[in-house]
C-alpha cells in the first residue's frame, strides 16, 4: 500500500513541478508577444490558449492517473485522502492559471491603451480642404461638419482605439482590478459546494461574495467607458451579478424559498 | 562585370525575389493569394488543381506557402527568360551567367523548401511569428473621410441628407 501512496506523492510531484515549468517558459514569452504586437488580438490570444492548452493537458493527467491508482486502492479514508490530494493539485493549478491568464490579459490591455493614447493625440483633418476638426467623441466613430469647407466628415478611431474600447480590454483590466474580490468569490463557492446542506446562512455569505466582486468589476468596468456614470454601473452591476440571483432562485434546494436578493 | 552582365544579374534578382515574397506568406499551406496568381500569371506557369496543390504541399510538409512545386515552375522560367536575354555579352560573361543560371532553379527552390518547411518552436513559436508579422499596422491611426457625389464630386454638407446640395443626384444607393 505504501508503495501505492509513494507513486501517487511522486507523481503529483512531477506534475507540480512541470508546472512551475511551464509557467515560468510562458512568462517571459507572453512579455515578449504583448512588447511586440497587441494592436492584432491573434498572438496574445494564441499564446494564452497555448498556456491553457498545455495546463490542461497536466490536469487530465492527473485525472488519468487516478484512475490507474484508484484500481489499485480498496476505498477508505486513505483513497479519499489520496484524491483529495490530487483535487487540491488540480484545483491550485486551475487558480494560479486564472491568476496569471487575467495578469497577462490585463498587461496586453494596458500595453494597447498605449497605442490609444497616441491615436487620440493626432488631430483628425477634414478630409475636404485639411484643416483640423475637432471631433465630439475619440473614443468612436462620429460625423463633424468642417467649420472652414462644410463637408460632412465620418472620423474613424483608429485600430488601437476601436480594439481597446469595443473589445476584450476593459473586461481584462476590471477583472484584474477586482482579482481579490474574484479569489474570495471562488473560495465562497467552493466552500458552499463543499456542505452537504447547506443553509440560508451559507448563500447569504455566497451572495455577499458574488455582490463584492460585481460591485468592484462594474466600478473598473465602467471607469473605462467614457461617459458612463452611476447608472451605467448599475446597470451593469445588475446584469452581471443577475446571473448568481437566477441561479439561486432556479437551484433545486431548499434555499430557493429564502428571501433575499433585489425583486 | 559589364553593364549588360549587371543589368542581368538584377533582373534576375529581383524577379527571384519577386517569386519568393509572392510564395512565401501564403497560408495555409498550398494555399495562393491575389499577389502569387498575378506572379503564375505573369510568367506564364498553369497553377496546380486546388486538390492537387494541399496535397502537394502536405506530402512536402509544408508549413506555409505555395507549393514548391509551382515555385520550381516559376524560377525554371524566369532562368529560361534570362538565357534567351544574353545576347551582347562576352563570351566568358556569358559562361559565367550559365554556370549561374543552372545553379538558380535547385538552389532557391531548396532555400524555399527549407524557409516553407520550417515550423517555429516553442510554446508560443507560432504566436510570435504571427505578432512579428503587424498585420494591422496600416490601421494605427486616426482617419476620416467625405461622402462624394458620384455624379458631380461634390461632398455631403447635411449628415443624413444624401441627395448632392450641388447636382441633386442621390449620394449613396440608385436613389
Amino acid at each position: 500500500m505504501q508503495a501505492i501512496v509513494d507513486k501517487w506523492e511522486a507523481f503529483l510531484g512531477k506534475v507540480s513541478a512541470r508546472f512551475r515549468e511551464i509557467m515560468a517558459e510562458a512568462e517571459p514569452g507572453l512579455d515578449e508577444i504583448i512588447a511586440t504586437e497587441v494592436l492584432d488580438p491573434a498572438p496574445v490570444s494564441g499564446a494564452l490558449s497555448a498556456v491553457k492548452a498545455r495546463v490542461y493537458g497536466l490536469q487530465k493527467k492527473i485525472d488519468e492517473s487516478w484512475a490507474s491508482i484508484d484500481a489499485q486502492l480498496e476505498g477508505g479514508a486513505l483513497r479519499n485522502q489520496l484524491q483529495e490530494r490530487g483535487r487540491a493539485l488540480s484545483k491550485q493549478i486551475e487558480m494560479e492559471l486564472e491568476v496569471f491568464l487575467i495578469h497577462k490579459a490585463a498587461q496586453a490591455a494596458r500595453a494597447l491603451k498605449v497605442l490609444v493614447d497616441k491615436e487620440l493625440g493626432q488631430v483628425p483633418r477634414c478630409s475636404g480642404c485639411g484643416v483640423d476638426l475637432v471631433p465630439p467623441v475619440r473614443h468612436e466613430a462620429s460625423t463633424v461638419t468642417c467649420a472652414h469647407c462644410n463637408a460632412v466628415n465620418t472620423l474613424m478611431p483608429g485600430m488601437a482605439t476601436l480594439m481597446f474600447y469595443r473589445g476584450s480590454a476593459p473586461h481584462a483590466l476590471a477583472q484584474e482590478a477586482a482579482l481579490a474580490e474574484w479569489k474570495a468569490q471562488q473560495q465562497a463557492e467552493q466552500a458552499f459546494h463543499d456542505i452537504r446542506e447547506p443553509g440560508p446562512a451559507d448563500l447569504k455569505r455566497l451572495e455577499a461574495a458574488h455582490v463584492a466582486y460585481w460591485r468592484t468589476y462594474c466600478q473598473a468596468f465602467c471607469q473605462l467607458h467614457p461617459g458612463w456614470g452611476p447608472a451605467e454601473v448599475e446597470r451593469e452591476y445588475t446584469g452581471r451579478v443577475g446571473q448568481f440571483y437566477y441561479w439561486a432562485r432556479h437551484s433545486n434546494h431548499t434555499l430557493a424559498k429564502a428571501t433575499w436578493g433585489p425583486a | 562585370m559589364t553593364e549588360r552582365d549587371a543589368q542581368l544579374r538584377q533582373a534576375l534578382a529581383t524577379q527571384v525575389a519577386e517569386i519568393l515574397d509572392a510564395a512565401l506568406p501564403i497560408e495555409p499551406a498550398g494555399g495562393t493569394s491575389a499577389a502569387w496568381d498575378a506572379v503564375l500569371r505573369r510568367l506564364g506557369v498553369t497553377p496546380l488543381p486546388e486538390d492537387a496543390r494541399f496535397a502537394a504541399a502536405q506530402r512536402e510538409q509544408q508549413a506555409r506557402g505555395a507549393p514548391i512545386e509551382e515555385v520550381s515552375s516559376c524560377l525554371e522560367r524566369v532562368v529560361a527568360a534570362a538565357r534567351g536575354a544574353q545576347a551582347g555579352l562576352l563570351p566568358a560573361q556569358a559562361m559565367e551567367l550559365e554556370a549561374l543560371l543552372a545553379r538558380v532553379p535547385e538552389q532557391i527552390a531548396s532555400q524555399y523548401r527549407q524557409a516553407a518547411c520550417a515550423r517555429p518552436r516553442g510554446m508560443f513559436g507560432y504566436a510570435l511569428a504571427d505578432a512579428r508579422q503587424h498585420r494591422y499596422e496600416r490601421w494605427h491611426k486616426t482617419s476620416s473621410y467625405v461622402l462624394r457625389c458620384p455624379s458631380c464630386g461634390g461632398p455631403q454638407l447635411e449628415a443624413g441628407s444624401f441627395t448632392c446640395e450641388y447636382c441633386g443626384a442621390p449620394l449613396a444607393g440608385s436613389g
